[in-house]
């Protein structure tokens, strides 16, 4: 049987475990994406790892993947830094807001649904998941359709002409007088996800900048990273310390993910963006249709 | 820290805090090391094929 790594006091394979760092890696790769919002739930329905433990993991593995994203774009400099600093608060108060939740839906216990019981954390959390992969691969199979890519530059987005202050330009995507409390609420919001779901945030943060601010697509991919790096450090910290990080884990998936991503980026050169985009959303659905499936499991 | 093949206090009756000083210092250094070969792969890859770009991989997604 190989080698094992116990989770939650149960065994699952380490070999296993690397073949889903390396498929959600290669993925990753070829999208040009994270990989946490597969990441956490196939954790779940392949190994019955349980959610807080996927969660933590999750972002503890996240912190080796966005180290070497902030490494990659040194140099490249692309993002909007401005944005990033001002949504860094929210996004710490944020991620700590989401595991406290964590930890509360765990405490609750389950309720009693259609004959048989449902933990409330799978409910609320397997629920949050479905509604918003739902809503990304949607506009991953219309983005596929090349809309977005005819345009360098979408028109300044409705939450840019937001008039709470105080506000704030942003040189480098060519905004003026852009609220910057709202910014930080996004950040806020953003962090809650990553603690509640152990996702980076960018598969929400994304969709908000190209379409809600006009970022150029380019700028709305390089800005969020320094945020991420933060969140899934102190998201592993908080998580850690209530003993919702399994270490070994997080290092096998991050060890397959890291390698695999390179030749799943070099897969990605052999496919038209229509394609990627197409190919993308179904891997998210199949990763909505493993999350249901999760759920309607545990109420058998 | 490592014992029957985990890393969690409550299974090891590790203390919370170099644990979770090991969760974040460890995943660091072994992105480090990754990047550090990546970096090693590329550039023996561009010596061979002068111009030829490694994609570039977001993980802010």
């Amino acid at each position: 049987m190989g080698p094992e790594i116990w989770v939650d006091g149960q065994p699952i394979p380490a070999l296993g475990a690397a073949l889903l760092g390396i498929v959600v890696g290669y993925l990753a790769g070829m999208f040009g994406i994270g990989g946490g919002f597969l990441m956490t739930p196939l954790l779940v329905v392949l190994f019955g790892v349980s959610l807080s433990t996927a969660v933590g993991t999750g972002l503890c593995q996240m912190i080796g993947t966005s180290l070497v994203s902030l490494l990659r774009h040194r140099g490249v400099n692309q993002g909007e830094s401005r944005f990033d600093l001002l949504m860094i608060p929210g996004s710490l108060l944020g991620v700590e807001l989401g595991g406290r939740l964590l930890s509360q839906l765990t405490a609750m216990g389950s309720i009693p649904i259609a004959g048989g019981e449902l933990p409330w954390l799978n409910l609320v959390v397997e629920t949050c998941y479905s509604l918003m992969l739902s809503w990304v691969a949607l506009s991953y199979w219309r983005r596929s359709g090349g809309a977005v890519d005819r345009l360098q530059y979408l028109r300044p987005g409705p939450l840019s002409r937001v008039a709470l202050g105080p506000r704030l330009d942003l040189p480098r995507v060519g905004l003026r007088a852009v609220s910057a409390p709202l910014i930080a609420y996004i950040g806020l919001g953003l962090g809650t996800l990553s603690g509640l779901l152990g996702i980076g945030g960018g598969v929400a943060l994304n969709p908000v900048l190209i379409y809600g601010y006009g970022f150029p697509i380019r700028q709305a991919v390089g800005t969020g990273i320094v945020v991420l790096f933060v969140t899934a450090l102190v998201g592993t910290v908080s998580h850690a310390s209530r003993g919702h990080v399994n270490l070994s884990l997080a290092l096998v998936l991050l060890v397959g993910g890291t390698i695999s991503a390179q030749l799943g980026a070099l897969m990605s050169k052999r496919l038209s963006g229509a394609a990627l985009g197409r190919i993308h959303a179904l891997v998210i659905g199949c990763a909505i249709v493993a999350v249901l499936w999760d759920l309607v499991r545990r109420l058998q | 820290l490592w014992q029957r093949g985990t890393l969690v206090p409550s299974e090891t009756r590790v203390s919370a805090v170099p644990y979770t000083i090991a969760c974040v210092l460890l995943p660091c250094a072994l992105g480090l090391g990754m990047f550090a070969l990546f970096e090693l792969w590329d550039r023996r890859r561009r010596a061979k094929r002068p111009g030829a770009e490694l994609p570039r991989i977001d993980y802010s997604i």
